[in-house]
């Protein structure tokens, strides 16, 4: 090499005419042709300088003759060579063609790429995902959906199933006794019942090579307890070798040494074998034949195929039969009595009734407690709208509705509104009420009645402050009301002016009569003219009778005894002539038995006639004695108002 | 996590199974050494930072009565010997033992434990055989199953010796 740049570069010191006298016997120009001719002429210095460079040039000329002559295939060559390395496009183009062939050697040599990719692959997917999400969701969303699917239907099934298993077994004498033997052993009772209901169920499957015993992978069941795979693995070959052993010392070399199942009760170890490893099936129960065929023979023989050449170069990485998991997955199969395959399990009409019924069973309580707590409010209400009761609290307590208040004890009974205005069960209702009094006005009248307790023909009212009684009542019941009235609370007056008094109704009758008696006299005399005496009698009667009647109304009779005149005649005789009659009557009521201390006698002569005088008819009338009586009570000397 | 086959080669009763219990993990008891040949351990070794999950195969010891199975031996990447210091005639069957080993699974890396160290004065195999054996280019350890000395060199120096043997195929 150093040689062909040697020649190559115009420059180089060895075709240098000034080296020319150099020793180039073990130089590798000596294979050159015409080079030897010239190695040994020394330059001479006297030479003119035109001809010394004449000759250099044509010296010049000639080497790059022979220089094309020598070298020129390699020179385009090496010029092609330093294009490739020099021209990064070239150099891509080519690095293209075998780098798929590169990669594939260099996994086959170890794992050293993948791991020098990883953080660039996992930088890219971060990047590519911050950018824009959707191309990496729409790569995995065909995988998300059926992955989601696939375990949530996993989940609900085996939920399912548990769930009616448990139902199915609960009440039967079976299933007490699995009761029992779930509570010996410890055991969920869920797990008892699926195996005694089991026909069969692949718990772990095994993947082994064939001649060092070492585990490539291991699956198992849901909730079946394993111990160390490898180790197991490592032993379940080493019996296959032992009872190999023992079948060749005793009955002599066989032709083909597979075992095939190893059966020990209730559970059977199934071996399907392939050229480089093996499967082993651990099954608790009886399994059919077809799990052989259908399941384990394919899936031996699907890794077989996918991993030919991984099985072929084993040297003890497991890590890549991983791949070949879901072939060992699928060996996981199981039957259960009945036909109750989980992997087939519908929810029987059974579990659909159920919930049915407790659906129903839900809305009808919902039901009857709307229609309680309607019916509770509308107490309530009724109760807030009867006066005189006030609710303060009320609520459900310990599953009983309880209502507590005031109560005025005049007001209408929560317990019978309870009993007879609603549909709620009285006894489950507690109520408790604190008395008090309420101020509506039918209260204060109520109770204005319930105190003063007035006669028939007597009505109380209650308004504005003020209690008005209206009608007939006895004296004595009157005195009462005026003196209690103003006892009963919010009462501030009593009006009695529409009460009569029962026992003033015969005094005032008397004295009406008393008052419309006239005694007549005889012209200029105090002689009471003829013809009367059946009419004095009677007002001396009517009279004696009043001053009887009058305590027991509480009165006093008071009798004025007026005397009159017609106009004839003089004033002043007049005047004493009415005096005159007036004591005559006086005197003559007291003769007949009538208190003098309540007699007065006044005379107002021709001034109060009791008609015009136009004749003497008139005048004969206006000659007379009237009689003004007056009831006064008799605590107070105060005239009443009647 | 690389996986690879060993087995615990010896004769009857140099102590083979007591010297590896305390640093195995073992599902099996040891009956099943004498019942079927054989019981397999577990055995977590590291070497240059990279875990190796030795299966052990602890065979059953050799005597007059009973030849240990080379069938057992099929798919191992190296092997135990263990003989003990004070029997001299175990030393004579490690070496039958690796000849018979080489005949039927062909040469494969394996380390010699000379047990009950800890009774070293007694001893029977002196430090010429010693010698002798490390002359031949074996790997020779003492080791103690009574005070658990030299045990788990010597699974480590094994798990060494494959990972290189196995290196050096790849290379090859």
């Amino acid at each position: 090499m150093a040689l062909l740049i040697a020649i190559f570069d115009p420059q180089s010191s060895i075709l240098d005419p000034r080296l020319r006298n150099t020793d180039m016997s073990d130089s590798p120009l000596r294979i050159v042709p015409n080079q030897p001719a010239r190695p040994n002429q020394p330059v001479r210095p006297d030479q003119p300088e035109d001809a010394a460079s004449n000759e250099a040039a044509q010296k010049q000329a000639e080497l790059a003759e022979l220089r094309r002559l020598l070298v020129e295939p390699e020179q385009v060559q090496i010029n092609n060579i330093l294009e490739r390395l020099n021209n990064p496009r070239i150099r891509a183009r080519e690095t293209s063609r075998t780098l798929t062939e590169a990669v594939r050697l260099r996994n086959a040599h170890d794992d050293s790429l993948t791991e020098a990719l990883a953080p660039t692959v996992v930088t890219a997917f971060h990047s590519s995902v911050k950018k824009d999400p959707r191309p990496v969701a729409e790569a995995i969303s065909p995988l998300m959906g059926p992955a989601i699917r696939h375990s949530i239907s996993v989940a609900l099934r085996s939920m399912i199933q548990k769930f009616d298993q448990a139902l199915q077994h609960s009440f039967t004498w079976r299933g007490v006794k699995w009761r029992f033997q779930a509570w010996r052993t410890g055991r969920p009772f869920a797990e008892v019942v699926l195996l005694n209901t089991l026909v069969y169920r692949v718990e772990q499957v095994f993947l082994i090579h064939k001649q060092s015993g070492l585990r490539l992978d291991h699956v198992a069941a849901a909730s079946v307890a394993t111990q160390d795979a490898d180790i197991v693995s490592g032993m379940l070959t080493a019996i296959q070798e032992a009872i190999r052993n023992f079948a060749r010392d005793s009955f002599g070399p066989a032709q083909d040494e597979h075992i095939d199942t190893l059966d020990m009760g209730d559970r059977e170890v199934w071996f399907e074998s392939g050229p480089q490893a093996v499967i082993a099936a651990v099954i608790r129960g009886k399994a059919s034949e077809t799990l052989r065929s259908d399941f384990l023979a394919p899936a031996i023989e699907a890794i077989h195929n996918e991993q030919r050449e991984t099985l072929a170069s084993f040297d003890g990485d497991t890590a890549p039969f991983e791949l070949s998991r879901p072939h060992l997955e699928d060996c996981l199969q199981s039957q259960f009595e009945g036909g109750a395959d989980p992997a087939k399990f519908k929810v029987p009409l059974y579990i659909w009734l159920l919930i049915a019924a407790l659906l129903a069973a839900i809305a009808a309580w919902a039901f009857f407690a709307w229609r309680e707590s309607r019916r509770w409010d509308d107490y309530l209400n009724k109760l807030r709208a009867t006066p005189g009761i006030v609710i303060t609290e009320e609520g459900k307590r310990d599953g009983r509705r309880f209502v507590a208040g005031l109560r005025d004890p005049l007001a209408a009974d929560p317990q019978m509104i309870l009993k007879d205005q609603t549909q709620l069960d009285p006894a489950k209702v507690a109520s408790h009420w604190e008395p008090y009094q309420a101020l509506h006005p039918e209260f204060v009248e109520a109770r204005a009645k319930s105190l003063l307790e007035p006669p028939p023909g007597v009505a109380l009212k209650f308004g504005g402050g003020v209690l008005s009684a209206a009608g007939v009542a006895p004296h004595q019941w009157i005195v009462d009301a005026r003196k209690f009235a103003r006892a009963i609370p919010s009462v501030t007056a009593f009006d009695d002016r529409d009460l009569i008094d029962e026992d003033l109704k015969e005094p005032e009758s008397l004295r009406r009569q008393i008052e419309q008696h006239s005694v007549r006299f005889v012209v200029g005399t105090t002689q009471i003219a003829p013809g009367q005496n059946e009419d004095l009698n009677t007002l001396i009667a009517q009279v004696q009778k009043l001053i009887a009647l009058a305590p027991a109304a509480g009165r006093v009779v008071k009798i004025e005894i007026i005397g009159h005149t017609d106009t004839e005649g003089d004033g002043s005789a007049n005047q004493r002539l009415s005096e005159e009659r007036a004591s005559r009557i006086l005197a003559m009521l007291a003769a007949r038995g009538v208190g003098k201390e309540l007699l007065s006698a006044r005379g107002v002569a021709s001034t109060q006639p009791a008609r015009p005088e136009t004749s003497d008819a008139d005048k004969e009338i206006n000659r007379r004695v009237s009689l003004k009586v007056s009831l006064l009570d008799a605590r107070q000397p105060k005239e009443s108002s009647r | 996590m690389i996986q690879k086959k060993i087995c615990l080669l010896g004769a009857f009763a140099v102590g083979k199974t007591s010297l590896v219990a305390r640093f195995v993990k073992s599902i099996y008891s040891d009956q099943y050494i004498t019942t079927v040949g054989v019981k397999v351990d577990k055995k977590v070794v590291k070497v240059d930072d990279r875990e190796i999950n030795l299966i052990v195969w602890d065979l059953a010891g050799e005597d007059e009565f009973q030849k240990v199975q080379m069938s057992y031996l099929s798919g191992a990447s190296g092997y135990l010997l263990v003989a003990d210091g004070t029997r001299l005639n175990t030393l004579e069957i490690a070496r039958m033992l690796r000849e018979r080993v080489n005949e039927n699974a062909g040469k494969l890396p394996f380390i010699l434990i000379i047990n009950k160290a800890d009774l070293e004065p007694e001893w029977e195999i002196d430090d010429q055989a010693i010698a002798e054996c490390e002359a031949q280019g074996w790997t020779v350890i003492k080791a103690s199953a009574k005070i658990g000395e030299g045990v788990e060199n010597a699974f480590t120096a094994l798990a060494k010796k494959i990972s290189t043997a196995s290196g050096s195929e790849r290379d090859s």
